[in-house]
């Protein structure tokens, strides 16, 4: 088995024992498959990444992971000149790798990216998408088949949240928003399929548990929008509190540990008096 | 409570946390097999003739009796099956047939039944935490029994 191949095979993500689909997929699994620019925004936890590695999984397909932050750069992205043994050798960067090797790419979190690193992208995510090289003399680099690029983000910008929620995002101009031929709006599971997530992730969770931290957290989530508290209640604290209760054999010890104690005190006050008012544990 | 007549056979007797009891009983009258239940309040039924369906009818009616004392809140409820019925179940329909006979099938008494996922979602606050946390500690001592075998 030559490198390469070694690595792909490494990239194939796990398939995750008892994933639950999110109702997001079907149009996310036709979207890959038609070879579309994928952007999901939603808030942080409600399972974006999880969802593409998940089917990635399935297609048995090499997957690339990329968290962007203020401080990525361009040649974080496309790649740059080293040194190495006397000579200057160029390395390509995580972009040109994937798509030289048909790679799927997952881009976190581009709404913290720095325009000029976004720009980057724009001829990527194209129709007959290509990208130059410009510090290796403007090389071009065309997508090899099986190439996809899917971009996380907690807002577009647009609609960014006003209290503060993702500190740090910037706004997508419009040319950057345009080239993503879908992008899918990620809302909150169904009660139903989020308390059925926490069973089947939660070996041993009763019904009744799962439940009762369903319907905290969509209240905690009414609270949110209605502006009651300035923190929200993501499936991933939901599953940390499942966890943990089933190890502590109590809600309220499990509560502080999972949501409570992530908390500033105006939100601890609501956000305990929901999980009191439901659970019947003092907190 | 009403006495038994002669040639019949008690098949269940269901008895209360109080002390309350009603029975399912065969009567082998006139070479026909008929079950008879004998109501809590001491009033006789008869129903079903037939061999197979008399006895399969009481104990239908004994697993119906059973579900509806645990429906209303009975914790505690025993189910015996008397030795002759078993022995009237081996001679007239023990060898004919592959189905479990009436005293095995009396000790599998079905369980409460548990509400569903969806039930449980639009319970109210009160009501579902008593049963999370009475859940929560059955699930809690499981995992430690499992985690002490497996260590």
């Amino acid at each position: 088995m030559t490198e390469m191949a070694k690595l792909c095979k490494e990239l194939i993500p796990a398939l995750i024992d008892g994933y639950v689909d999110m109702p997001w997929m079907k149009i996310l699994d036709d979207a890959l498959e038609h070879n579309d620019r994928i952007l999901l925004v939603g808030h942080c936890g409600v399972g974006k990444t999880s969802s593409v590695e998940q089917l990635a999984a399935r297609e048995n397909r090499a997957l690339r992971r990329v968290n962007l932050n203020g401080q990525t750069t361009i040649s974080d992205l496309v790649g740059q000149w080293i040194a190495k043994d006397g000579e200057t050798v160029w390395v390509d960067g995580i972009l040109p790798q994937a798509m030289k090797n048909g790679h799927w790419l997952i881009l976190d979190e581009i709404d913290f990216a720095q325009p000029e690193v976004l720009a980057v992208l724009h001829p990527v995510l194209e129709d007959c998408g290509y990208l130059v090289l410009q510090e290796k003399d403007g090389e071009i680099v065309r997508p090899e088949r099986g190439f996809r690029v899917v971009g996380t983000a907690n807002s577009i910008g647009a609609d960014a949240d006003d209290r503060g929620l993702y500190q740090g995002t910037g706004v997508m101009n419009e040319a950057f928003l345009d080239r993503w031929s879908t992008v899918v709006k990620v809302k909150w599971p169904p009660q139903e399929i989020e308390a059925t997530i926490l069973m089947k992730r939660v070996p041993g969770l009763p019904a009744s548990v799962a439940a009762l931290i369903v319907r905290v957290a969509n209240e905690v989530r009414a609270s949110f929008d209605k502006r009651d508290v300035f923190t929200t209640f993501s499936p991933r604290k939901c599953l940390q509190w499942a966890d943990k209760s089933l190890r502590y054999g109590n809600l309220g010890d499990a509560a502080k540990v999972t949501i409570l104690n992530k908390l500033a005190d105006e939100d601890r006050k609501v956000v305990g008096g929901i999980i009191q008012r439901w659970t019947g544990e003092s907190l | 409570m009403t006495t038994p007549k002669s040639n019949v056979l008690e098949v269940a007797k269901l008895q209360d946390d109080k002390g309350i009891t009603c029975s399912l009983q065969i009567d082998r009258g006139n070479n026909e097999v008929r079950a008879i239940h004998v109501k809590k309040d001491g009033s006789v039924r008869k129903f079903k003739k037939g061999k197979r369906t008399a006895l399969f009818g009481a104990m239908e009616l004994a697993k119906k009796t059973y579900n509806k004392m645990i429906d209303q809140g009975w914790t505690s409820v025993e189910v015996n099956f008397s030795g002759a019925a078993q022995d009237l179940y081996d001679k007239e329909l023990g060898t004919k047939g592959k189905k479990k006979s009436p005293s095995q099938k009396a000790v599998e008494a079905p369980k409460p039944k548990e509400p569903t996922l969806r039930e449980l979602l639009k319970q109210t606050p009160a009501g579902l935490a008593t049963k999370a946390k009475n859940d929560l500690m059955v699930a809690n001592q499981e995992l430690m029994a499992l985690r002490q075998k497996s260590a």
